[in-house]
């Protein structure tokens, strides 16, 4: 942590004045299971899977936000959550043996 | 804390522009291999050479990706390692102002009792004319 520390002192003022203040927006993390493969949105915005190491952060606006998988073209909600300014929600998606949507398990 | 850490999250997410650049670059850095080779204008040695270049700016771009992916992992960590505190300290925070309450809810007790008293005091020292 404190390696990043170091690096982030200098990257920081490059980083931020590239890109600007990100005002109102929150992260999500998705974690995905081995061999999944299946198309996920966040609210109506698509995401690119499969994930690199089964995981993905994106930003997103503040407020209520929904995963969604695409099945048979159409979307299916999974679970519905808040997003709050500068916080991360992390999304599990898990599957049993007798089920065939994935599940949701949130950590705040 | 929780900002900086925030803002410093936001372009290196996956859906940041950093991430997305540097998807591009490794896009078009295959897309360039792949129609290397079949590209017929060149010499054996001219091709085999730009293949090499584009070979080692694909290795390059993926190890770029994969040193921002561990980037990510750390402000991602640290992110919620902050804002755990920062609920802590709220939770910690809203205990004080209930110790708080109580302690204004035992003065204002307090008060009441010796207001009583003074009324009793008083009412014991009025005596009726002529008593």
């Amino acid at each position: 942590m404190r390696s990043l520390g170091r690096t982030m002192m200098g990257f920081c003022p490059i980083l931020l004045g590239i890109m600007g203040c990100t005002d109102n927006v929150g992260y999500v993390e998705i974690k995905t299971f081995p061999g999944f493969n299946v198309p996920l949105y966040l609210d109506a915005v698509k995401l690119a899977v499969p994930f690199k190491n089964g995981t993905a952060v994106v930003s997103q606006q503040v407020g209520r936000t929904k995963l969604q998988l695409e099945r048979g073209g159409q979307l299916l909600p999974l679970c519905e959550f808040d997003v709050r300014k500068n916080r991360i929600v992390t999304v599990k998606l898990t599957v049993s043996a007798f089920e065939r949507i994935p599940r949701c398990e949130l950590k705040k | 804390m929780r900002g900086i850490v925030g803002e410093l999250l936001g372009p290196v997410s996956d859906n940041g522009a950093v991430s997305e650049l540097g998807a591009k670059a490794l896009s078009h850095a295959r897309e360039k291999l792949r129609t290397l080779e079949q590209e017929t204008r060149f010499t054996r040695e001219e091709h085999q050479h730009l293949a090499n270049e584009w070979r080692k700016l694909v290795d390059e771009t993926e190890r770029a990706r994969d040193d921002l992916g561990a980037a990510r992992s750390e402000l991602v960590q640290l992110l919620r390692v902050l804002q755990t505190r920062e609920d802590f300290i709220d939770e910690l925070m809203q205990i004080r102002r209930a110790s708080e309450a109580i302690k204004v809810i035992r003065q204002l007790a307090n008060d009441i009792r010796a207001a009583s008293d003074a009324l009793k005091s008083l009412i014991r020292a009025i005596k009726p004319p002529g008593v």
